[in-house]
């Protein structure tokens, strides 16, 4: 199913405006228009054309053209369920800012900034997203080494001078910031106007890991709030542009490590969009199941960490009780606990193995009575209302503006859920309902996250049905020539082996084109942009990070609340590191 | 001479009750450690020593043993201070507090209390305001954002109990007629005060809950926002003393006040006075049965707002203690 | 550590008690950084419950004894990491779980720190990507044992890594089983 903008659209679009290319294909439209029409265009699209939700913004890098960088603005019409790309070139290096359209723009500008050097015109305050002030380098621009620039030197400590190292190792390291760096990162995002400047992380327990916050504090109100990312930006972006298409399967495990299973379904499904793969049946039903199993996993370390934050310690142990239930048939099924690379492109790693379906009937039937236990200890607990109700409430402006998706969006009444909008695998053929909140408050989404738990049980239930009767099926298409074949397969027949060589080293000849494709993520819309020129590697990938956006409405949703209604304002937007700051 | 000799009297006393104390206390930790565990479906402590029972010991041991850390721009007089501060008064307060009647042991009388001082529950609550002290000086002298902030949250938090915890005694002390702890006790021996008084109860509850710093209520050290609340910068046992006072001595003498004032203190349970047990050990259960229940909410509830909690204690606990003061007023008139 | 030379039965007997009491009472920072944390919090959760062995997470870095650096450290939160370690008080030991933080793991990029032994040095290191809960309980005991070790001056020997057989470089001792 495709979403892109259809004829009638674009045929208003080249009457309204010249010198505009427009590229059509199966999987990526795009308008490309001059820089000095660029915000006409996108004015036109939100007002007139009804696409008015943000989706993400990203730049390109081509370095032996001029301008040498191209921004891809991404939109999406929610009304007709339509995208649209836009492509413009940086000339000069500088794009106009889009801040004033879409609040949301504001980090994905500071990112292109960051990354790229693309200046931005009126933005508000360009500073460096995930590195540090001060750093020189502009990362994601092809001259720059995947290694980084080793200029440091940086032994290790515990290598004794007779030792001789076990790995290639060099007693040269890239740069480190030092705290006058950070210091200096800290003072370009916020200014001190008022009595204290609170640095809430980044090694903070409160913090769901490595985010640093800063809150310009009037007594314990916070007036003024920013949000400095990157302390797990590993560069993931730039790995992808290194590796083949498999490869890269493991990362994306590691970036949102809490879903691991459903980043995998969410890239493999781009990838096999542009490869023109289509799975087996069996591995459809397999992926969507683990999705479910995954989501459910995902809310209860959400459900525990949140309760955690409010002060309830022993709901966290009792969520982990049953997460230790699913890492188990986890495990069971892919060989890995927690980042299980179990999703090949073309199908699944391994078929199910005996008696798993009989384990996760049991969980299905055992689960429900320990969602109750949670929901009795919370969900009317008067302290728990009073926590969340009215609190940090988000409304339908908001999300279009911010590009908020997920549950956050759903809290807000958006019925925006790509299993429903775009569905991948076998989501068109279970049956599921997709919860909507009426306030847009915490509450609201700490009940939305209780209720997708019950509609991923349903979802589960459908598939493990299904999957009962396609016992012995083929659970990856093998006989396609961009599937990797199995260990069986290689050890049996020339062909095979033949084939897996010239996969693993030459990577999948993907050809020539775009894509953009997204997955429901726990957290969010988790979206994959994949340039390629032909080749095994990406020429250029983008990661589309639900969390990333909505972790960008907290700055405006503290404003006036107190540090402790940023434990849970934190809790209910629910981003997870690994995946913001890539 | 006999002055000499109840001052050794006294001295071995205190000193069996400190020491007792402190050694009570740090089993009260793998007691606590224990029960949450329990209540969290796991074993809690269990290899260090047969069934984990040597764990206070080798805590004790580490903390003692670990550096003393003290930062540089920290104030250190009150850094020091402060420790001792909120640590003192917790223990000073079991100087009132009596464990049961006088007794006679190979013809020595021995009394289970240091003093029974005629203004014994004043002495208590007045001890018990000191400790606010300890905490506003931590908070101050770490010279830190966090400890600072846990800090200022505590003394919101106290100041609004201590005024509550203060009405709710009246109705007790109105009933027994003496602020005299053994007095109190002595003066429920056909009904318990908890009858007209289950208002108090309530309060006082709430307050002992506010005042240790448990769930609902421990938005001092809550650790998702302020780290370690105002212990953030102490290391060593200069750490040790603020949950050791807090969380254990204080919730359990205040648990004792609290049977003393509601259950009868050393008296037996209804209907079981036949019971060969010593009036010691009826005390111990009640006071046991009373600090498992504070475990209990401890391990099981979310945390208040400060701002809802000390709205709790100013709109809710304060009118509900003066209630109950008149409750008991008109209960003195028409029965007593 | 036992004076040498000194015949004092008493103060090897004080150290041995004290080594106790340390290994038997580590508590870790609750730092968590990347998906380690996740196992980290496992370990900590019901299953397998690291307070049967007396450790309790805490969060301030000044009561806790041992640093368990799970996931990848990046060169941004380097500086702060090792202020965490020099904020904790003596004696103090780090854990370096999962392959980022020991060696980079699979991020041998610009932006990722190749180790964290190069900013702290680290006592033990926990294979595994992440490693399971198992294996950071493994890391926690061999940390304990190291610790005793040390109270009996004795220099801790490197764990003995099996020998493993290659196609060049076959096993030549005969299997314990005697074929």
């Amino acid at each position: 199913m495709q979403l892109w903008i259809d004829n009638q659209k674009l045929e208003t679009v080249s009457e309204r405006f010249e010198n505009i290319n427009i590229q059509k294909s199966e999987n990526f439209t795009s308008i490309q228009v001059e820089k000095n029409q660029l915000i006409q265009l996108l004015k036109f699209l939100k007002e007139d054309l009804g696409f008015k939700m943000f989706i993400d913004f990203f730049c390109v890098d081509y370095p032996l053209h001029n301008p040498r960088f191209q921004g891809i603005y991404l939109l999406f019409n929610p009304d007709e369920r339509q995208r649209v790309a836009v492509k413009c070139w940086a000339e000069g290096d500088s794009l106009p800012t889009i801040t004033s359209l879409w609040k949301g723009a504001k980090w994905a500008e500071r990112e292109a900034w960051d990354m790229f050097g693309v200046k931005f015109e009126g933005h508000e305050n360009l500073v460096r997203m995930f590195l540090w002030e001060g750093y020189k380098y502009h990362p994601l621009r092809k001259d720059f080494p995947l290694r980084g620039i080793e200029d440091t030197y940086l032994p290790s400590l515990n290598l004794r001078p007779d030792e001789k190292p076990a790995h290639n190792y060099s007693p040269y390291h890239t740069v480190l910031p030092t705290m006058e760096d950070l210091e200096r990162t800290q003072k370009a995002r916020i200014q001190k106007k008022n009595q204290i400047v609170l640095n809430w992380g980044p090694l903070h327990p409160g913090t769901h890991g490595t985010i640093w916050f800063l809150f310009d504090m009037e007594g314990e109100y916070v007036k003024e709030c920013d949000i400095v990312l990157g302390q797990l930006h590993r560069g993931v972006e730039k790995i992808a542009e290194n590796l083949t298409y498999t490869q890269f399967i493991p990362y994306t495990d590691r970036m949102d490590y809490i879903s691991a299973l459903c980043s995998q379904v969410a890239y493999v499904n781009a990838v096999e969009k542009v490869l023109g793969v289509e799975p087996p049946e069996k591995a459809k039903y397999i992926r969507t199941m683990m999705c479910e199993l995954q989501r459910i996993n995902s809310h209860l370390l959400w459900l525990g960490t949140f309760a955690l934050d409010l002060g309830a310690l022993t709901i966290f142990l009792y969520t982990f009780r049953e997460r230790e239930k699913i890492m188990d048939i986890i495990e069971g099924i892919a060989g890995i606990r927690l980042n299980s690379t179990y999703i090949r492109i073309g199908g699944v790693a391994k078929d199910l193995p005996e008696g798993a379906l009989d384990v996760i009937t049991h969980f299905i039937n055992d689960f429900p009575e320990k969602l109750e236990e949670y929901e009795t200890i919370l969900t009317t607990n008067r302290i728990w209302l009073r926590r969340n109700v009215d609190l940090g409430i988000i409304n339908e402006e908001d999300v279009y503006s911010y590009g908020l998706t997920g549950v956050v969006a759903r809290s807000a009444g958006v019925p925006y859920d790509i299993r429903m909008i775009q569905p991948t695998d076998a989501y068109d053929r279970v049956d599921f309902e997709v919860p909507l909140g009426r306030v847009g408050d915490c509450y609201d989404r700490y009940l939305l996250r209780m209720e997708e738990m019950r509609q991923s049980l349903n979802i589960i239930k459908q598939c493990v049905e299904k999957l009962k009767g396609m016992e012995g099926e083929k659970y990856i298409a093998t006989d396609n020539p961009y599937v990797l074949p199995t260990l069986n397969e290689v050890f049996n027949s020339i062909e095979s082996m033949v084939k897996d060589f010239n996969l693993r080293i030459y990577g999948e000849q993907v050809p020539e084109g775009e894509v953009y494709l997204s997955g429901e993520n726990p957290r969010g819309e988790l979206g994959f942009y994949i340039n390629s020129k032909g080749e095994g590697r990406p020429y250029r990938m983008r990661i589309r990070s639900g969390a990333f956006y909505n972790l960008q409405i907290f700055t405006e949703l503290i404003k006036g609340r107190t540090v402790a209604d940023a434990v849970v304002l934190l809790g209910s937007l629910d981003p997870v590191v690994g995946e913001t700051d890539r | 001479m006999e002055l000499l000799g109840t001052v050794v009297v006294l001295t071995i006393k205190s000193l069996i009750f400190i020491i007792g104390m402190f050694l009570g206390a740090a089993y009260l930790t793998l007691l606590e450690r224990k029960f949450a565990g329990h209540v969290q479906q796991r074993p809690g402590p269990l290899h260090v020593g047969p069934h984990g029972f040597l764990q206070p010991i080798a805590d004790a041991l580490k903390v003692l043993t670990k550096e003393d850390l003290v930062p540089d721009s920290v104030d250190k007089v009150l850094f020091y201070l402060a420790s001792l501060m909120a640590f003192v008064p917790a223990i000073m307060i079991l100087a009132v507090v009596p464990f049961g009647d006088p007794f006679t042991i190979f013809g020595v009388e021995i009394k289970p209390y240091i003093t029974d001082l005629n203004v014994g529950l004043l002495l208590a609550l007045a001890f018990g305001s000191i400790s606010i002290y300890g905490v506003i000086f931590a908070g101050w002298a770490s010279n830190s954002k966090y400890p600072m902030i846990g800090g200022l949250r505590k003394a919101a938090v106290l100041i609004g109990y201590e005024v509550a915890l203060g009405f709710a005694l009246v109705g007790p002390i109105m009933m027994a007629g003496s602020f005299s702890l053994r007095e109190i006790v002595e003066a429920q021996q056909n009904m318990w005060f908890i009858i007209p008084n289950i208002l108090a109860f309530v309060v006082v509850i709430f307050c002992i809950l506010a005042e240790t710093g448990r769930t609902p209520f421990d938005v001092q050290e809550a650790e998702a926002e302020l780290v370690g609340g105002y212990v953030t910068e102490y290391t060593g046992m200069k750490f040790g003393l603020f949950p050791l006072a807090e969380w254990y001595i204080a919730t359990f003498v205040l648990s004792a006040i609290t049977v003393i004032l509601f259950f009868g203190g050393w008296n037996p349970l209804p209907l079981m006075g036949w019971l060969p047990i010593p009036a010691f050990v009826w005390f111990f259960i009640k006071v046991f049965l009373l600090f498992m229940f504070f475990l209990w909410v401890h391990w099981t509830l979310p945390r208040y707002r400060v701002d809802q909690i000390t709205e709790l204690a100013w709109k809710v606990m304060l009118p509900l203690a003066l209630a109950n003061i008149f409750i008991v007023a008109i209960w003195i008139i028409i029965f007593g | 550590m036992a004076i040498k030379h000194n015949n004092g039965i008493i103060l090897t007997t004080v150290e041995e008690v004290l080594s106790w009491g340390r290994r038997n009472s580590l508590w870790p920072a609750s730092v968590g950084l990347a998906c380690c944390a996740i196992e980290m919090m496992h370990t900590a959760a019901s299953r397998f419950d690291t307070d049967r062995l007396g450790i309790i997470f805490r969060g301030s870095p000044r009561q806790s004894d041992v640093l368990i650096v799970a996931g990848t450290v990046v060169n941004k939160v380097a500086p702060m990491l090792k202020l965490i370690y020099d904020q904790m008080p003596d004696p103090k030991w780090v854990i370096s779980m999962g392959g980022c933080s020991s060696a980079g793991g699979p991020f041998p990029t610009y932006a990722t720190l190749q180790g964290v032994d190069r900013i702290i040095p680290v006592d033990v290191y926990v294979p595994g990507c992440p490693p399971t809960p198992q294996a950071l309980l493994w890391g926690i005991m061999e940390l304990q044992k190291k610790i005793k070790a040390k109270k009996e001056g004795k220099l801790w020997e490197e764990i003995p890594v099996r020998e493993v057989p290659t196609a060049s470089q076959p096993i030549k001792e005969k299997s314990p089983l005697g074929f």
